[in-house]
Order: structure tokens, then C-alpha cells, then sequence
């Protein structure tokens, strides 16, 4: 994963929050947003604002509704898939770094 | 005003005739007098527009000055196309009645919701629409 | 094309810093002035169009553009082109294929070393 041959930049040493961000450049990350959204995408760009640029993402929305019959709440789940995504860091809850058990 | 090209700026927009669409969901249409870089706006002639379904009215409003964060989008009014809609304009008492009776039931619908989840323990913030 | 550049040089001189790998997203997609973009934003209001500009607000105009659901907004029909402040988008939908996303990551690396800098 490692993958900073660029002379430009500093050792990898984790001081602050962004740094932990940096280091996901380039895999597959998980972003919790405000009303009820998570995106999974691949990290190519973010800035102190957290805006990012993500690839393949795939977007899920939860809605929570009660049926007025039965009471029993129903959680529905959208999902659909986006090729290439600007998100805007105000919309930000979370970033996860890629998961290591995976590959 | 100096500006580099590229740069959004509602600098060339002054002085057209724009429809403004606010945070509330309210559309208002008039000419850009001024703006800063708030985005906040001078509207001059404006009028307030009410969308139900296929129609709509309109409410004069006179001079608005609108605070920059409560804009959602501006767009020039095209007005070759302006009387081609394919909608159809009311008076202002049929829209407001219209809107009335749109609100009512978007209202009982919330209220059903609300009572639903009240009897399940949970408490709905009436915020969920505020934003 | 030459629009976009000078944009990038320009608000590089003036500040350095804050304008990013924003620059690279004019880079990738304004250049391409015939591709799309769809902007979603609050309340699910969704428009589709071409990037026309972007400011340091990210605010931003589009041109050509379509409302993804004419029924629900009546009012857009009249309008082609629009300015969308910055502050009510949640998402930018770009064309992927006009991304490139090596040049993305190489900006972000080297901005981020550039505020650990100061």
C-alpha cells in the first residue's frame, strides 16, 4: 500500500487526523455522512475540508419508516453506484480507513 | 470588478431578470440589482412564484434583499421560452388555497408518521424537514 | 481550454495555498466542456449540466442544464443555466473517464506536505 516513492513527501508518521486520511489515498475507504448516507469508494483526493474525490462508490441511503398497520418499523436501504464523486466535507460524519482483513 | 475567468461569479448576472430558489423551497423572480460575496442579493420587481402540480401564481413582492446562506440556486430566466411552459398560471387566491390544501395534507401525513413512531417510543424532531 | 488554466495559475500565484486539487477537478472535467455533471442537493434536488465555472466557495455554474425531475420542480423549466452556491451541495457526480486520478492523488499528496509545512 505504501506507495510514495515521490521525494516530496515527508515520512509516514501519523500526527493528526488527515494524516490517517492520507494514508488511505488510493484504497477503498468508508464514509459515514450526515442524514443517514454511507458512501465506499476509492480515495483519490481530499483536502482540510474533508471534501474528497471518490471512485467507484457505491452509495447507500437508510430510511426508516413505521407501517401505520402494524407498527413494525421497516428500514429500507438504497443502494446505486457512482462512477466518480466529489463529496463535500460539511456533509462529513466519519472517514474509516480500508479494512486489513479483506485481500 | 476584477475576477479571474473560470471564477464562478454572478458579477455578469446583474441586472437580468433571475429566479432564485431559497433554502425554504420558496421561488422568487426578479432583477439582480447587486450582490457581495455572500452571495447575498438585491431583487428588484420581484415576484414570489407558487408551484402546485401543473400550476402556478404569482405574488408580487416588491424590493427583497436576500441573505446570501438562505440561497439555494439563481438561474437566468430564459425569456424566449418564459410563456411556453407547459403549465398553467392562476390567480394568487386559487394558488394560496391550492398550496393550503397541499400543505394540509403533507401536514396529516407527518402527523401520522409522528404518531406511529410516538407509539413506539420514539420522538420524531419536528426538524427532519429544516433542512 | 486556455479559460481553465489561467484560473489555475492565476489563484495559485495570488494565495499559494487553499486551492488545491479543486484546480485538478477544473483540470479533469471543466476543460471538457461537452461532458456532464449532476449536482445533488439538499433535499434531494438534483441537477444535471455542464460545468461552466467554479469559485474558491466552490460555488458553481452550470450551463444546458436539466432537472432530473421536472415534475417535482416546475419552476426550473424556464431556466438553462444557473449558479448553485456552494454551501447546499452534497454531492458532485463527475465523468469518470475525464478524471485522472494519478494526477489527483499525486495534488493531494503534495498539498497535504504543504500544510504539514507551515
Amino acid at each position: 500500500m505504501a506507495d510514495d516513492q515521490d521525494q516530496a513527501i515527508p515520512v509516514q508518521t501519523v500526527e493528526e487526523p488527515l494524516d490517517l486520511v492520507r494514508l488511505s489515498l488510493d484504497e477503498r475507504i468508508y464514509v459515514k455522512m450526515r442524514t443517514d448516507r454511507e458512501l465506499r469508494g476509492r480515495l483519490h483526493a481530499y483536502d482540510q475540508h474533508l471534501n474528497m474525490i471518490l471512485g467507484d462508490v457505491e452509495e447507500t441511503v437508510t430510511t426508516s419508516e413505521i407501517d401505520e398497520e402494524t407498527y413494525e418499523e421497516i428500514f429500507k436501504t438504497t443502494k446505486r453506484t457512482i462512477p466518480m464523486l466529489f463529496v463535500r466535507g460539511d456533509g462529513v460524519i466519519l472517514v474509516s480507513p480500508p479494512m486489513r482483513t479483506a485481500t | 470588478m476584477n475576477y479571474l475567468p473560470g471564477t464562478a461569479s454572478l458579477v455578469e448576472e446583474i441586472d437580468k431578470k433571475l429566479l432564485v430558489v431559497l433554502r425554504d423551497g420558496r421561488t422568487l423572480i426578479g432583477y439582480l440589482r447587486t450582490i457581495d460575496q455572500f452571495a447575498n442579493l438585491v431583487l428588484h420587481r420581484t415576484i414570489e412564484r407558487i408551484h402546485v402540480g401543473k400550476k402556478y401564481g404569482d405574488i408580487p413582492r416588491g424590493i427583497f434583499i436576500v441573505r446570501g446562506e438562505n440561497v439555494v440556486l439563481l438561474g437566468e430566466v430564459d425569456l424566449e421560452n418564459e410563456d411556453k411552459l407547459p403549465l398553467e398560471q392562476v390567480n394568487i387566491d386559487t394558488i394560496l388555497e391550492l398550496q393550503r390544501e397541499q400543505q394540509v395534507e403533507r401536514e396529516l401525513e407527518q402527523d401520522r408518521k409522528k404518531k406511529a413512531m410516538a407509539e413506539r417510543g420514539i420522538h420524531v424532531d419536528q426538524a427532519i424537514d429544516d433542512f | 481550454m486556455k479559460i481553465v488554466d489561467g484560473m489555475v495559475e492565476g489563484t495559485r500565484g495570488r494565495g499559494g495555498r487553499r486551492i488545491s486539487w479543486v484546480k485538478n477537478v477544473k483540470d479533469s472535467t471543466g476543460m471538457k466542456i461537452s461532458e456532464c455533471c449532476e449536482i445533488l442537493l439538499e433535499r434531494e434536488r438534483c441537477i444535471c449540466g455542464t460545468l461552466h465555472s467554479v469559485d474558491q466557495f466552490l460555488n458553481i455554474k452550470l450551463t444546458d442544464i436539466n432537472v432530473t425531475d421536472p415534475e417535482k420542480y416546475p419552476h426550473m423549466l424556464s431556466v438553462k443555466t444557473c449558479f448553485i452556491r456552494g454551501s447546499v451541495v452534497r454531492y458532485v457526480q463527475l465523468p469518470a473517464d475525464e478524471c485522472d486520478t494519478q494526477l489527483l492523488q499525486d495534488a493531494t499528496r503534495k498539498e497535504a506536505a504543504q500544510n504539514k509545512q507551515r
